[in-house]
């Protein structure tokens, strides 16, 4: 195990930012921490840091209790959201900050800066100030300074969130490959599932303080453990329910509106009992559409709008109680307006949640 | 998220905190609030007993009331003449545009650099008994004496008005700049008249700005001493009544009067805390362009040109006598209206002359140890005061502005009544009467103003810098010296000029602390009146603003361009 950090918790005054958190990262690792704005996620990775205290829990790092060592003791690299260069001093300076916080020998400082500008694909720009440069060349400043002093775990805080879109894209995959090719540890803090999905082993979702599920990307989009990581990690559509066991055995299906009874995925279900009320979690590209046909699975409605995506479309269905359904479907499909039927794909998965009380 | 300040310090940052904030308020508690509460403590003792006679003594000896009364009837005059030239000024500048506009805006903040001392000399060669202006109407109107004399109460009220009216000033012109143009515009829209929106939009927009103005007029005039000193004559305000109680031996009087002047200003700095907001929307004013009455006729272009120089140059005129005067020989003046020799003999004679020559190297010498001093406390007692949270916060803060407050006869009484007495036990070594006193003095004074401006530079740049210096692995001590060091020169090394020029030209504190041996440049001057040469004075003083000019131009260049702005 390389980080471990076990039921930390943190308050600012009245409010609690992180509670009974708890994670672990595998050495050479490369995990998301994935959450809104103002879930929590900043702050934890400030305890990581250690520019933050937890009021409770315990920081593990290479088995060695570093919960109450200060930053710099810790030596765990920082990608700063705002970059953090320091202003005043020149590209290479700013680089071999921490190499002569470390006490190298001098004649060793030129090859290292080089080399950790190289890597970030910045060579030859030692000489620049900072305020020269780009929002993209002052973001590999701070990735080369951080990476140069070869910290055993790198902690990243949305730092592509200041660049344009185009931009971000680019720079995750070069990241990703970059990080993966020194074999660094590292922690990446974002709010962009999209971008969580593209660097990560495994991410981590966080909400409201808590964090909600850990996993490979595919894991949390095919297994998502609550109605939040199901919504907050790709579309889904969110029905109300009750659980019901036609067979009499342990397979379940779920009664929703207008009667229409769909199966229930397996997995997640235990706990749960025929009759209970349920929040029903299903993405869009697993349903289908279809004339109506009176079969039990089909959930009837009218096509309200539709959204182009590319290869895919989109469809709005509202049903009869007025909530809206969506379906995606292939491009060449055409669905006209009038009645119309809502039901699973062949293999959907059908997620249920116990309703909120 | 919660930056800059956390909320829960760790047990290794609480331990570090203290190590910081302990010595820094124990410093400012041994000087800035013993010597006060030791005043206090010699106020109301006798003879090892505890007693309010003195204070009885005060209050029923007539020229004590007197003294008090005059403080703050003075002050109160001061404020109302000191905006009846201020305000209309700051108008004036503010709403029309014409030739000029911008160079005499800037000199007519310029008394407020000037110490005290050289603008009272200033006014004796222009309208004191031998003046310029003086004679002109003397030997206008054939009169065989002098039309007035400069003494007493008008005197003290005069040069007070015509020097304080910058605060007014300042204060009305960054209210009307931060005013939204579009207030008045809206008002004029509504079909309210010229007159109209000024009486019932403009002032009372300008209100906070305006008692701000008024509070620290009125704090200045209390403390003011070097025009009650020097033109006083039988008239006397409180602080000049501790002075010369204190020269009397009347040592327990002097407390008693100290702690009346003491308590006076802190009740206007209480006052005045109350429209801090008001008077930070004030300061923190920024240039926006203002709505300016654009004057089109050339003809009432030059005439607004002419008055506002006309204005203006009228302000300057003592300063400028100043100069004039400095250039007479010995001799070069007696009845005439204007000198008939002018040389640079009294220039020549400061340098020759090792006597007059010593003050200005002792002036130099004690405010560059007392500014060293304030620049390396301030700069930690402003990074605990901003990047620090600790019990012992609000304080610290306090204790920071609290000899601002205080008028330079009361921080220099404490400190004579502490630093006369050698019981190391108590805090106390006898360093009146040597080198030391005067720099301490100085350093005291200053605290606030260089505090404030490593404060405002502190909170100029991004803590996460910080915190990049130490996740990159660097301690403390590395941080400082190679982040908020760099970061914060700028506006540290600003505030350190002012209180270095201020220091260079202090007196009232240096009149009651000084050692023959190493006397100040304003003590120089006051010697030179007395000896009626006046031309050496006028010299000295030149000289002292000349000082103080040429810090300004080097330090500011400096300052400039050191680095580069600070924080992204």
């Amino acid at each position: 195990m390389s980080l471990e950090l076990r039921g930390l918790r943190k308050r600012f005054g009245e409010v609690v930012a992180v509670r009974d958190f708890s994670l672990e990262l595998e050495p050479g690792e490369l995990m998301t921490l994935l959450g809104p704005s103002g879930c929590g996620k900043t702050t934890a990775l400030r305890l990581i840091a250690g520019f933050e205290t937890p009021d409770a829990g315990r920081i593990t790092f290479r088995g060695a209790d570093v919960t109450n060592r200060s930053p710099q003791k810790r030596g765990f690299g920082m990608v700063f959201q705002s970059y953090a260069l320091f202003p005043h001093l020149s590209v290479f300076e700013n680089v071999a900050f921490g190499l002569k916080a470390q006490r190298r020998e001098a004649s060793e400082l030129g090859r290292l800066v080089e080399a950790a500008l190289v890597r970030v694909d910045l060579p030859g720009y030692v000489d620049r100030r900072v305020q020269e440069l780009s929002g993209g060349q002052q973001q590999r400043v701070a990735l080369a300074r951080a990476l140069a002093v070869e910290p055993p775990l790198l902690l990243l805080d949305e730092p592509l969130s200041n660049l344009d879109a185009s931009l971000r894209e680019r720079t995750r995959t070069e990241l990703r490959s970059l990080l993966k090719g020194l074999g660094i540890t590292a922690l990446y803090v974002t709010h962009d599932q999209e971008e969580a999905f593209d660097l990560a082993d495994r991410v981590a979702v966080m909400n409201d303080g808590e964090l909600r599920q850990v996993g490979t990307p595919e894991e949390l989009y095919d297994h998502p453990h609550d109605v939040f990581v199901a919504g907050f990690v790709g579309r889904a559509n969110l029905l109300p329910g009750r659980l019901e066991s036609p067979g009499g055995g342990g397979e379940l299906s779920v009664r929703l509106v207008g009667d229409a009874l769909w199966p229930v995925d397996p997995e997640g279900t235990s706990g749960l009992e025929p009759g209970q009320a349920v929040q029903v979690v299903v993405r869009p590209e697993d349903l289908e559409l279809v004339p109506e046909g009176h079969h039990a699975s089909e959930l009837v409605g009218v096509v309200s709008g539709r959204a182009f995506r590319g290869a895919r479309i989109a469809y709005h269905v509202t049903l009869a109680d007025g909530s809206v359904v969506e379906v995606e479907a292939d491009r060449r499909s055409e669905a006209r307006g009038g009645r119309i039927a809502v039901r699973p794909r062949l293999h959907a998965r059908v997620h249920v949640y116990p309703a909120a009380e | 998220m919660t930056r800059g300040r956390r909320t829960v310090a760790s047990a290794w940052e609480r331990r570090h905190t203290a190590a910081l904030a302990v010595p820094v308020i124990l410093l400012l508690v041994w000087l800035v609030l013993y010597p006060n509460l030791l005043v206090l403590a010699e106020s109301v003792r006798e003879g090892g007993r505890l007693t309010l006679s003195h204070y009885a003594d005060f209050l029923s000896t007539r020229a004590e009331l007197a003294a008090l009364w005059a403080s703050v009837w003075i002050s109160l005059a001061s404020v109302a003449l000191a905006g009846l030239i201020g305000v209309p000024l700051a108008m004036f500048f503010h709403g029309f545009d014409f030739p000029g506009r911008r160079v005499f805006g800037a000199l007519a903040a310029l008394p407020v650099l000037l110490p005290p001392l050289v603008g009272v000399i200033a006014f004796l060669f222009l309208v004191g008994e031998s003046g310029i202006l003086t004679r002109g109407v003397q030997l206008a109107l054939g009169l065989e004496r002098a039309p007035w004399r400069l003494v007493g109460a008008p005197a003290i009220l005069f040069v007070h008005a015509y020097t304080m009216y910058v605060y007014f000033y300042l204060f009305t012109l960054a209210g009307l700049a931060r005013m939204d143009a579009g207030i008045t515009e809206a008002a004029a829209s509504l079909g309210a008249g010229r007159w109209r929106i000024m009486r019932t939009v403009t002032l009372p927009l300008l209100i906070p700005s305006l008692t701000a103005a008024a509070l620290l007029v009125f704090m200045t005039s209390m403390a003011s001493f070097s025009a009650p000193y020097v033109f006083g004559g039988g008239f006397r305000v409180l602080s000049t009544q501790i002075y010369a109680s204190k020269m009397s031996g009347a040592l327990s009087m002097a407390m008693v009067e100290t702690v009346m002047l003491a308590s006076a200003s802190l009740v206007a700095l209480w006052f005045l805390r109350r429209y801090e907001e008001a008077r930070e929307y004030v300061v923190v004013g920024k240039g926006v362009a203002p709505a300016r009455h654009r004057v089109r006729s050339p003809g009432v272009r030059a005439l607004l040109a002419a008055a506002g120089a006309g204005w203006v140059l009228l302000l300057l005129l003592p300063h400028l006598t100043l100069v004039l005067v400095s250039f007479v020989p010995d001799g070069g003046w007696t009845t005439q209206l204007l000198p008939e020799r002018y040389s640079l003999e009294n220039y020549r004679g400061l340098l020759r002359d090792p006597r007059l020559f010593a003050p200005i190297l002792n002036s130099l010498q004690m405010a560059a140890l007392a500014t060293a001093a304030n620049l390396v406390f301030c700069f930690v007692a402003a990074y605990l005061v901003v990047r620090r949270s600790f019990r012992g916060r609000p304080w610290l803060a306090v204790l920071l502005v609290l000899p601002w407050a205080l008028p330079g006869t009361v921080i220099a009484i404490g400190l004579a009544t502490t630093f006369s007495a050698n019981q190391p036990w108590a805090g106390r070594f006898v360093l009146v009467g040597t080198f030391w006193i005067l720099p301490l003095a100085y350093f005291i004074r200053n605290i606030p103003l260089v505090a404030q401006a490593a404060i405002s530079a502190f909170r100029r740049f991004d803590p996460t810098l910080e915190e990049a210096a130490a996740s990159l692995g660097a301690g403390w001590m590395t941080t400082m010296r190679r982040v908020a060091l760099p970061l914060v020169t700028p506006g540290l090394a600003a505030g350190g000029l002012l209180a270095f020029v201020t220091a260079l030209g202090e007196f009232v504190a240096s009149i009651l602390l000084y050692t023959p041996r190493s006397r100040p440049i304003s003590i120089e001057i006051l010697a030179q009146l007395r000896a009626f040469d006046f031309g050496g004075a006028a010299a000295l003083g030149v000289v002292l603003a000349l000082l103080m000019a040429g810090v300004f131009v080097i330090g500011g260049r400096f300052v400039r361009e050191g680095v580069g702005t600070p924080g992204g």
